[in-house]
């Protein structure tokens, strides 16, 4: 009886090893952080169309500290095992246009109209938006997200486009940080 | 979906607005913020070619309420 | 010699950790029912010390085939994602629901991968007809069983104490 357990062992072992394995990498992966490709074009020109990774910090998962103009991992209302990247532009509590950049170039309309419907975000949400404004699928259709929903926040990205040594340490396979863009006017007029 | 949000006009949040900053009259101060999007369009789809002309989009902070302001002046200068 | 098997032990229990927090947020879990928004289904006294524990199914829980009607399960509030409420699955995705006050419309259409979710208290349960149907991203996990008090561990979950007649049009049917 003790022969056929010792036989067995080196499978248990390496069982176990790999389970535990895994289980690190995905505890990892889902509060710490991931290296995740990105694919589409709403996000144009911070991160390109394909084969751009981004680093997203889990730190930042169900929204807490997020802030207006940070960059984030979210699940999509519709299809919750997707991610898409998009960036915040509408904290709760904010009145925000619903979609500024609409042209309403249409016969009779006011040019004025895009500039006119505000939405208030309520507690627990977030208003995103891709930052290309004309090719992306964000809360200007499915309205605001809840914060439950965000996964992480994008702090950098490598672009696997650009070639291994772009010119400085810094810029290795195309790096750079994803910077919050809210950013503070100031009053020259 | 979010939770059901009614539509407002610019004139309802902007005279809400005054009425809170009426009572906060100490705190009068507003700074004014921005977020620069784009807007890309493909210039020659064969090579993946683009042009992104940035949006602006401006706020207006007072005492803690955060407003848009953006208006069809904001990224066209005339 | 002592001291590095102590280090060993210590490596090796820690290396469990991330398999055991797998199982729990992933597979199942238990969970403390707070509040009256499901009496008298959960939580039937006002007594603190016997609140109700639930056995939490956590896998596939947020697949759109796992989640049926009259399933009790367990969520991130939308309007606050570190609050979990409890509340049963009225109707699920493409189903007509109608509404009842609070919510602005009488009738509403829920989205695909959302639910609406009402508590069996009719009468003190902040749900759906106040925030709306929810994403199934929001979705923590299926309240299978009732485990504490053992006097309540027979209690059909299944059994809908709520609202009736909520969904208008059932796409199955028609």
């Amino acid at each position: 009886m003790s022969s056929a357990a010792a036989s067995l062992k080196p499978f248990t072992s390496a069982f176990s090893y790999t389970i535990r394995a895994i289980c690190f990498l995905h505890i990892t992966h889902s509060y710490i952080y991931e290296f995740t490709e990105t694919r589409g074009e709403s996000m144009l020109p911070t991160l390109a169309a394909e084969n751009d990774y981004v680093h997203a910090i889990k730190k930042y998962k169900d929204g807490k500290g997020c802030q207006i103009g940070d960059c984030i991992v979210a699940a999509k209302p519709t299809d919750p095992s997707h991610r898409v990247c998009k960036r915040i532009t509408g904290m709760p509590g904010d009145y925000i246009l619903i979609d500024p950049s609409l042209n309403a170039i249409r016969e009779g309309t006011d040019l004025d109209e895009p500039f006119e419907s505000y939405i208030q975000v309520p507690d627990g949400h977030v208003w995103v938006t891709g930052d290309n404004l004309s090719h992306s699928l964000d809360s200007r259709t499915y309205n605001s997200i809840p914060m439950g929903l965000i996964k992480g926040k994008i702090v950098a990205a490598n672009d696997f486009n650009k070639p291994f040594w772009n010119g400085s340490l810094t810029n290795i396979l195309g790096f750079r940080w994803i910077k919050n863009i809210y950013v503070e006017e100031s009053n020259d007029n | 979906m979010a939770p059901p949000t009614p539509i407002q006009s610019r004139e309802e949040v902007l005279r809400g607005k005054k009425c809170l900053t009426m009572v906060d009259n100490k705190k009068g101060k507003c700074t004014l913020t921005s977020i620069t999007q784009f807007q890309c369009r493909f210039e020659n789809s064969y090579e993946g070619e683009y042009i992104c002309l940035p949006f602006k989009r401006l706020f207006e902070e007072c005492s803690g309420i955060r407003i848009e302001v953006t208006d069809r002046f904001t990224n066209n200068d005339k | 010699m002592a001291k590095v098997n102590s280090f060993k032990i210590a490596f090796i229990t820690l290396s469990w950790i991330p398999v055991m927090m797998t199982f729990n947020n992933n597979v199942c879990y238990v969970a403390n029912i707070k509040g009256s928004s499901m009496r008298p289904t959960l939580n039937p006294n006002d007594n603190e010390i016997s609140n109700d524990w639930v056995l939490l199914w956590k896998f596939g829980c947020q697949k759109s085939y796992n989640l049926h009607r009259d399933d009790i399960i367990l969520f991130k509030a939308p309007s606050d994602p570190s609050t979990v409420y409890c509340k049963r699955i009225k109707g699920i995705q493409y189903d007509t629901i109608k509404t009842k006050a609070p919510y602005p419309r009488e009738t509403v259409t829920i989205p695909r991968n959302h639910l609406w979710v009402e508590g069996d208290n009719v009468f003190h349960s902040i749900d759906s007809n106040k925030f709306g149907p929810i994403s199934s991203g929001l979705v923590i996990g299926k309240a299978v069983k009732v485990i504490w008090p053992p006097s309540r561990w027979g209690t059909d979950l299944k059994e809908s104490l709520g609202r009736g007649n909520v969904v208008t049009i059932n796409p199955d049917l028609s």
